[in-house]
């Protein structure tokens, strides 16, 4: 018989052998991310651009795709760990910020600012307005879908949110001065890492990691919660303040990243899926590798977009919901085989 | 181990919204090594007594235990002083039952949840006294009712609270599960604890519990040991129906029969 000790060895030994399989990923990855692009640059050039930063290569790599690399990571981490936050907090795995419209909402904050000419595209109101974009959308939903928030209700909510954030977009590019701006709305609301500069980098860093530090420290509430809200009151869980700091590190993060990023969404449906399958299913524990996943398959992403032939490049916001929307639906299709109880 | 101390219920009442009020002024104590069952008809206000003691509906009055109210207590410091099962019986996630049970020790855990040996035998003990400790690798979710709520009776347990609050904790288990838990409360008790538990069945509630409480309309109505509980109509009146009851060997019978 296998004692429990070797049982509890051998799951720490897996859980190390994923962990180094991770990492070795990422750096594959961000390896990637910096060797591809519209420059062909062999593996040697690319390297020795961003450690000298000197010539062509340094310029391409260090100035163009590093930014891209940090972005993608930094963003696509922040957006796992919002996904994973929300489901937490409504103990539900379709709770995905992109359902209910919040990245389309911090768009709409940050297109109003741009092109009412009220600021300039790397000033701080960008983020701020989007965080705000963000928050009221993330705040709306806690509202309509209340507090057993079912699998109809959140869906219901989430189409009313999002439509209403489409609504006013469509009203800011009726109104837009110009069919430039037109364009570049549009294209915000699809999401890229395309030509952004260590600048946009130093904007967003700060929200992100705030909203990072933010969602990773509720881990045992989510925890709790599994036990539904009053147990999780009654094991000391402030609940209140719990949905307070959930909604703010959401609302931060999603808007921070659209603010340099543009919306992208259902890495944060897609990275916590992942995860949970990883950690046995704990909303806790599910957030620091939803995370890491997300920074994982936000820089794939990015590096496929690259590599798809296209006549222009595909963007990454419109790749993430070509692969999240069809995981959506599979999950709901899954929930509603088991009976009524997940639709109640 | 359990400094024993009494619950002193003063005046207890809980508003629902339009004035209407779920629970009023009810007053009452439980000593240290009572198991007391909550009765009454549907909608009486017995959930309602215990949420307001575990200080999750907003309630006037005192529940001084231990010296302290509990009514004005920080959250996290009642969270040590009592363990709260609702009736609802949720779980949400896939965790593992032995995971589920775990979440009891929260009270008492570093903020990065892990478990101490000393936590870890808790959890065994409590999965073990409600014989849930052949679940503890399963996720929760595949559980069938009367399991799952006795992985749930068993992370209420492993808080180790002294004050035990349990809403319906056998709606869903069969017979033989139904005397274990009735047989686990009274050993509870016997340890120290206080135990209070709303139950809809009377006859189980007047076999086991040591004293009964009953509510009708949001009023407690009766407080009275189970012996005593049909000293006079009272229990009849408030369900609406004739309890039958013989004693046999020192144990109680009660069959509910129509009032006509």
């Amino acid at each position: 018989m296998v004692s429990a000790r070797a049982v509890a060895a051998g799951k720490g030994f897996g859980r190390l052998a994923v962990a180094a399989l991770a990492v070795l990923g990422l750096l594959a990855l961000a390896a990637a991310s910096l060797a591809v692009g519209a420059a062909r640059l062999a593996p040697a050039e690319t390297w020795a651009g961003l450690v000298s930063g000197e010539g062509a290569a340094g310029l391409i790599v260090r100035d163009i795709r590093l930014p891209r690399l940090l972005l993608s990571l930094s963003v696509g981490a922040t957006l796992g760990l919002c996904g994973a936050a929300m489901q937490g907090l409504l103990r539900n795995p379709l709770a995905e910020p992109a359902i209910f419209g919040a990245p389309q909402a911090a768009a709409l904050g940050a297109v109003i600012v741009l092109y009412l000419g009220l600021a300039e595209a790397t000033s701080l109101a960008l983020p701020v307005a989007a965080i705000a974009g963000a928050g009221l959308s993330v705040a709306a939903l806690l509202l309509i879908a209340g507090r057993r928030a079912g699998l109809v209700t959140l869906i219901l909510a989430g189409l009313a949110l999002s439509s209403l954030a489409g609504a006013a977009t469509s009203l800011v590019i009726n109104l837009s001065p110009n069919p430039f701006a037109v364009t570049e709305i549009v294209f915000w609301l699809m999401g890229s890492f395309e030509d952004r500069s260590l600048r946009h980098v130093v904007m967003a860093a700060p929200f992100l990691a705030l909203a990072c530090a933010l969602l990773l420290t509720r881990a045992r509430d989510y925890r709790a919660l599994t036990l539904g809200e009053e147990a999780a009151a009654s094991l000391g869980v402030d609940l209140a303040r719990l949905r307070v700091l959930t909604v703010a590190g959401v609302a931060i993060g999603v808007g921070a990243g659209v603010a340099v990023s543009g919306a992208i969404g259902f890495v944060g449906l897609v990275a916590p899926y992942l995860a949970r399958a990883l950690v046995g299913g704990d909303p806790g524990r599910a957030l620091a590798p939803s995370a890491f996943i997300g920074a994982m398959l936000l820089t794939a992403a990015d590096v496929a977009v690259r590599l798809i032939p296209a006549t222009s490049e595909i963007k990454v916001g419109v790749l993430t919901a070509l692969i999240g929307v069809p995981l959506f639906l599979w999950l709901i299709l899954g929930r509603r085989a088991r009976g009524a109880e997940a639709l109640a | 181990m359990i400094a024993p101390a009494p619950l002193d219920v003063a005046g207890l009442s809980v508003d629902l919204a339009h004035g209407r009020a779920a629970l009023r002024d009810a007053s009452f104590r439980v000593a240290p090594g009572e198991f007391v069952v909550v009765l009454g008809p549907n909608g009486a206000g017995k959930t309602t007594l215990l949420r307001a003691l575990a200080g999750l509906a907003p309630a006037r009055g005192t529940a001084r235990f231990g010296g302290d109210d509990l009514l004005a207590m920080r959250a996290r410091e009642r969270a040590r002083r009592l363990a709260y099962l609702p009736q609802s019986g949720e779980a949400h996630w896939p965790l593992p039952a032995r995971e589920i049970v775990a979440l009891g020790r929260i009270p008492f855990g570093a903020p990065g949840g892990r478990l101490s040996a000393g936590d870890e035998a808790i959890v065994a003990r409590a999965m073990a006294a409600c014989d849930a400790a052949q679940f503890a690798d399963r996720p929760i979710t595949e559980l069938s009712g009367g399991e799952r709520a006795r992985v749930l009776l068993a992370r209420a347990l492993a808080v180790e609270a002294p004050l035990l609050l349990v809403d319906e904790p056998v709606a869903a288990a069969d017979p033989a599960h139904q005397l274990l838990v009735m047989r686990l409360f009274a050993e509870q008790a016997a340890q120290g604890r206080l135990v209070v538990a709303v139950l809809h069945d009377v006859a189980l509630a007047l076999r086991h519990a040591h004293r009964v409480l009953l509510l009708d309309g949001g009023r407690l109505v009766a407080d009275r040991k189970s012996a005593d509980a049909f000293a006079d109509d009272t229990f009849d009146r408030v369900f609406g129906v004739r309890f039958a009851h013989v004693r046999l060997g020192g144990r109680a019978f009660v069959a509910a029969e129509p009032a006509d």
